[in-house]
């Protein structure tokens, strides 16, 4: 029993080094790619690539997703909504939980999978490789030329997946209200529109964004730039960095929804 | 190429002549790269002695991905089941659900803490009437949200670490010199991670699940004064919720190990490929989490009727 809360408290203090050594490395990355970009090194042609390749390539699947997501928030109030007989609600009840809960936090876990684990992926392959000191031995800064493009285009790119994936999950969920619950478009939309939702839910949502936004982008790069071993290091720093990842979304949602109380 | 795989299929004998198909049939252009590799020792040795070996799931795989889709690595998986070893089963659960406990438990109770803090601005928008909350927290967690939820965070950790396993594996030629030692990669690899998903999905779904509602019962208390006792009322939950929680998980359970080990299987060759592999599946088994927890809620909802 000694010997068990003695490992547990090894570990748990291991953890929270391991937590703070995190939270520095990501400051440090957001704080280079600030300075990159102050001093006018971000990499623009760079910057347009990184927003093609993983902007636009990730709206099928932020699309595909939010799609289900709406579906998925009628079906989970649909025994609620049916059994007060309450179905002009369903609008408000989709909206409030697609703007302020899920569209954010859904968007922002497919972000850091597709994007943030093809960032860590990228910039781990360039690491193992030693091609990160082949641009410092260039004179190029790595800062400017693979950090601040990256950081900056996952930011745009969440944020602005999330209000793509806000207005097709609300589609999506008054799709799904009219095949499975038999509710009118314009029932829906009333429910939405009816006063109890307001533009700051929708703000709230997007602040949300732009926390997980810059959660992803430093998290994904300094698990990237750390990784280590050869290709296998690669993999470990994906899996590692999509984790930590999930869990700093769900801790950054705790703390804009506790922080931004609306009343 | 085609008469080989239809030659060797998961659990079919291998019939006599296929044998003379082999060599004229192999392509001019890939013949660089994929020269001699394990599956066609093994094809060659199941051919030799005619019946007597059946050629196991994994040596059957086809090897690039143009001709592999996930139901024939599903297939193989099934049949390789009644070679898996329980002693890999049983560290592979202890791999999948003891280490992914700590992680599940950690977000399960920050989103039910968040949700019931949602849910009580909002009902303190309308009404200022608590007693509901509880009861309908229990039940979108019984429901939905436990299921769900711990779908999502598994494929994210299993199904990264299960792709990036097999991954590494794939790029430095480990799984063709297992199946040179007349190790069936499936069987050793692939089913052990599928079963011990399968069979601990549903376990750290409850635990977690259990996570959500003690952090939901905290914040309740604490943020809204309603005592825990009002709070922890399961009026709500019907046998219909319980049953669409329970399908869900074991629905997830199925799902996340197979999308994350085809992914791994068919990592391809390079500095990329394990990123690009684990990619695939994570993103691969949260579609599959999504698009099958909204498909088994509205079919339940629909054949329950909303009891």
């Amino acid at each position: 029993m000694v010997r068990f809360s003695g490992r547990l408290l090894v570990g748990l203090g291991q953890g929270l080094v391991g937590l703070v050594g995190a939270i520095g490395t990501q400051a440090m990355v957001l704080s280079s790619a600030i300075q990159a970009t102050l001093r006018g090194e971000c990499d623009l042609s760079e910057l347009r690539s990184a927003l093609v390749r993983l902007g636009l390539g990730s709206i099928p699947v932020i699309v595909s997703t939010a799609v289900f997501v709406g579906g998925l928030m009628v079906v989970q109030s649909a025994p609620l909504l049916s059994r007060f007989g309450a179905e002009s609600y369903l609008g408000w009840g989709a909206g409030f939980g697609i703007l302020r809960e899920v569209g954010p936090v859904l968007t922002g876990l497919m972000i850091s999978g597709r994007v943030g684990s093809n960032n860590t992926a990228e910039l781990g392959t360039l690491t193992v490789t030693e091609q990160v000191d082949g641009l410092r031995a260039l004179a190029i800064d790595p800062a400017g030329y693979l950090v601040a493009p990256r950081v900056w285009a996952i930011i745009v790119t969440t944020v602005v997946g999330t209000v793509v994936s806000m207005v097709v999950a609300l589609l999506g969920a008054a799709a799904a209200g009219l095949f499975l619950l038999h509710v009118h478009p314009a029932t829906f939309y009333n429910g939405l529109t009816s006063g109890m939702l307001s533009w700051m839910d929708a703000l709230h949502g997007l602040a949300k964004a732009l926390a997980f936004g810059i959660v992803i982008a430093t998290s994904s790069t300094a698990f990237g730039l750390g990784a280590k071993g050869g290709p296998p290091g690669v993999g470990r720093a994906v899996g590692a960095g999509v984790v930590s990842t999930a869990v700093l979304i769900f801790a950054m949602d705790a703390l804009v929804s506790i922080t931004s109380r609306v009343e | 190429m085609t008469s080989r795989r239809s030659s060797g299929g998961p659990g079919g004998t291998s019939a006599g002549g296929s044998g003379s198909s082999l060599g004229p049939d192999e392509p001019e252009g890939a013949s660089s790269r994929r020269s001699l590799r394990g599956s066609d020792f093994a094809l060659a040795l199941s051919t030799v002695q005619d019946g007597d070996v059946q050629p196991m799931p994994g040596f059957v795989l086809p090897h690039d991905e143009s001709r592999a889709s996930l139901m024939v690595t599903v297939r193989a998986t099934l049949s390789a089941l009644s070679h898996t070893e329980g002693s890999a089963v049983v560290a592979q659960a202890y791999e999948i659900g003891v280490r992914s406990l700590p992680f599940l438990c950690l977000v399960l109770a920050f989103v039910g803490g968040i949700i019931v803090y949602q849910a009580g601005i909002q009902a303190m928008r309308i009404v200022p009437d608590t007693s509901g909350i509880g009861p309908g927290y229990i039940e979108l967690l019984v429901r939905d949200l436990a299921a769900n939820l711990t779908g999502l965070m598994l494929a994210t950790r299993v199904g990264a670490s299960i792709a990036a396993e097999l991954g590494s594996m794939k790029v430095t030629d480990q799984l063709d010199a297992m199946r040179l030692c007349q190790t069936d990669p499936v069987a050793h690899l692939v089913a052990p991670r599928f079963l011990a998903c399968f069979l601990v999905t549903p376990i750290v779904t409850i635990i977690a699940g259990a996570c959500a509602l003690a952090s939901g019962t905290a914040v309740g208390a604490v943020a809204f004064d309603i005592r825990p006792q009002n709070f922890l009322d399961p009026r709500f939950v019907t046998v219909g919720a319980v049953v669409t929680g329970m399908a869900k998980s074991v629905a997830f359970g199925l799902a996340i190990p197979l999308v994350s080990a085809h992914a791994g299987l068919y990592t391809r060759i390079g500095s990329q490929g394990v990123g690009d592999a684990t990619t695939r599946a994570v993103v691969g088994s949260s579609i599959a989490v999504i698009v099958l927890g909204f498909f088994i809620g509205a079919i339940l909802h629909v054949l329950l009727g909303g009891a």
